[in-house]
């Protein structure tokens, strides 16, 4: 027996000698003994101790994934919050906050309280990543250990890189302690029902030279005022609707901007040509795109459709997968694939656009399916007028399971002068270079 | 999010440019990766949008209908298959009576012929009548992304260094293609 685990110890010894664990020998050699007398496999039994020991991954803030365990990080408190939850019936003190390492910030959860304070550089063992509302958040408890660590450590980090502030093109879904500058292009007071009774949130449109974006503020605010330029400390990006969305809650900080951004600053995006979709085809969601392509494509269930009028659910032979049978109601829509050559996605179009680009209104459409005793005879119709024709679209545009899509608020076909267009690119021509394909050869 | 979902981009060329491309590849091993066709200019092809002319149309199938078109642009014609596998762009190429201007959205394929020529086709997805206009606009669109291409020919960008590479692109040629091209616009 001992010469088959003999190995296996040493293996376990290196592993966790790896990362400073200091484990006695004869420790793991019992409880593997122990493991492989109970009939776990070799390979389990080494897993289950290596876990046991605290092997940690140590791993860099914008590394973390929701699900994962046993992560060890370092990083600098940035803002911690305490906070009274009923956990089971039982009221509980957790803390709430900001950390930061060079790659980035994150938020964080501590189930107890390990004494922390805004400044500290701590080093975590075995934390564990949660997702809450979509971002990935970093939590300890019990099990995890917390030791505070010379700072100058993290020295490089801190000061410099979270002081300045972000272009608003440049915030990423799930980013915690941004600082930015943006101007309030149009905001709106709204009540919303919360389990503690009704507040008022401000919700509106924050723009600077990089990007348009929408932001929510969980708390009203008096420097938030149409056309103000704010400096916004300590917010958090949500993703809503696949947009992300500026958050700024009741940590965060809302200063009026030494700096205005002017209307020039804003003139590029304010600018509503069409973008080449080469250009935003990286971007997880962008907010109100200006886009025009090609129509290549029609998809099947674009033209007349009917809906179930509980769930709105698009419903074939007057059953819902929810509702069973049900009385439907007419509905039209487009979903078309519109190309630029750059690039591609789905352009979806509700009623409205779907009768401002085809000419037919919900009643026409219904006659159209009667007389031909066929509904699809409708997406037909449509098919025939638009494929291959250019329209331009204004919307959100969003990444999800099924590709890239864009919602249409506003939808035209266009026309081109193509005789205007000749002119303006053989004039274009003549600034393209040569080609050097051979080696020597140089521009 | 590596593995999302993403379309082929539908890629403008004119016919000559696409009689000319021989550069056929995978990005992979991969049995389902796609197949491209890289050209002159550095269009890396899985799919393309052709706005012309069907000037001819013949069924050269034997048992199943299979239809080879030739649709025209300024610059020379694109050879279309369409059969049992393409049912509805067959149909349309069945029932669209010559001369006619056509919306194609399609695959490039290449055929090597004994003596080692490389012909191109395309296998198309979906055939529709289109009018004058959209056909106009076309070829003006096309010209602009070719020039794009051009203009991105000397960069590092890897299509283009295989493109340069590969077909010692001599863009006088193709400059003048687009001269011609737009001269004819109305």
């Amino acid at each position: 027996m001992d010469e088959k685990i003999a190995p296996h110890v040493d293996e376990i010894i290196r592993a966790l000698g790896t990362t400073n664990t200091t484990v006695n020998h004869a420790i793991i050699k019992e409880e593997l003994t122990r493991l492989i007398e109970f009939k776990v496999p070799p390979e389990e039994a080494k897993r289950s101790l290596l876990k046991k020991y605290g092997v940690s991954e140590v791993k860099k803030l914008t590394d973390l994934h929701g699900g994962e365990r046993d992560i060890e990080i370092t990083a600098r408190i940035l803002d911690i919050n305490l906070k009274v939850v009923g956990i089971k019936g039982q009221e509980r003190t957790i803390f709430m906050g900001t950390m930061a390492d060079e790659t980035g910030a994150k938020s964080f959860t501590a189930w107890e309280d390990f004494g922390l304070e805004i400044g500290d550089v701590v080093k975590v063992n075995n934390a564990y990543i949660r997702l809450w509302q979509g971002m990935p958040e970093i939590n300890f408890g019990p099990r995890s250990e917390v030791e505070k660590i010379n700072s100058g450590v993290l020295d490089s980090l801190t000061a410099s890189d979270m002081d300045k502030p972000v272009p608003l093109a440049e915030l990423m879904e799930g980013a915690a302690a941004v600082h930015t500058i943006f101007r309030v292009m149009e905001y709106h007071q709204q009540e919303i029902n919360t389990k503690n009774g009704s507040r008022t949130i401000l919700t509106g449109i924050a723009a600077d030279s990089t990007a348009k974006l929408p932001f929510t503020s969980w708390e009203p605010n008096p420097e938030i005022t149409d056309g103000a330029t704010v400096e916004v400390k300590n917010a958090y990006i949500k993703s809503w609707r696949g947009i992300p969305t500026i958050n700024m809650g009741e940590f965060t900080a809302i200063a009026r901007s030494e700096t205005d951004i002017s209307e020039d600053d804003l003139a590029p995006i304010l600018d509503t040509a069409p973008v080449r979709l080469d250009s935003i085809s990286g971007r997880m969601g962008v907010f109100d795109a200006v886009i025009e392509g090609s129509l290549i494509s029609i998809r099947p269930g674009s033209g007349l459709i009917i809906r179930c009028p509980q769930c709105s659910r698009v419903i074939q032979k007057s059953t819902c997968r929810v509702h069973g049978v049900v009385e439907g109601l007419y509905d039209m829509r487009i979903k078309s694939i519109l190309d630029d050559g750059t690039g591609a996605l789905t352009v979806v179009l509700d009623a409205d656009l779907t009768q401002k680009v085809t000419g037919y209104s919900i009643e026409k459409a219904k006659e159209v399916a009667a007389l031909a005793m066929d509904q699809t005879s409708v997406e037909d119709e449509m098919r025939r007028r638009l494929l291959g024709r250019t329209m331009r679209a204004r919307g959100n545009m969003t990444k999800g399971e099924y590709g890239t899509t864009l919602v249409a608020a506003e939808a035209e076909l266009t026309e081109m002068d193509t005789a205007a267009a000749a002119i303006a690119l053989i004039e274009e021509m003549g600034a393209v270079p040569q080609v050097f394909s051979g080696e020597g050869e140089s521009p | 999010m590596a593995s999302q979902y993403s379309r082929e981009v539908a890629h403008r060329v004119f016919a000559q440019e696409f009689r000319d491309s021989d550069l056929s590849f995978k990005d992979s091993n991969d049995q389902y990766s796609p197949q491209y066709l890289l050209t002159p200019t550095g269009a890396k092809i899985n799919r393309m949008f052709i706005v012309g002319t069907l000037t001819e149309k013949e069924d050269i199938g034997t048992d199943a209908e299979y239809w080879r078109a030739r649709v025209v642009d300024p610059t020379g014609a694109f050879i279309i298959y369409a059969g049992q596998y393409q049912p509805e762009a067959a149909r349309a190429i069945a029932e669209v009576e010559a001369p006619a201007y056509i919306a194609i959205v399609g695959k490039p394929s290449t055929f090597q012929t004994e003596d080692g020529n490389v012909l191109t086709s395309v296998r198309p997805e979906s055939v529709h009548v289109v009018d004058e206009a959209t056909r106009e606009r076309w070829v003006a669109e096309t010209a602009q992304r070719t020039i794009e291409r051009m203009n991105n020919l000397n960069s590092n960008d890897p299509d283009a260094t295989k493109a340069r590479e590969h077909y010692n692109t001599d863009v006088s040629v193709y400059k003048q293609m687009l001269i011609d091209a737009l001269k004819e616009q109305p």
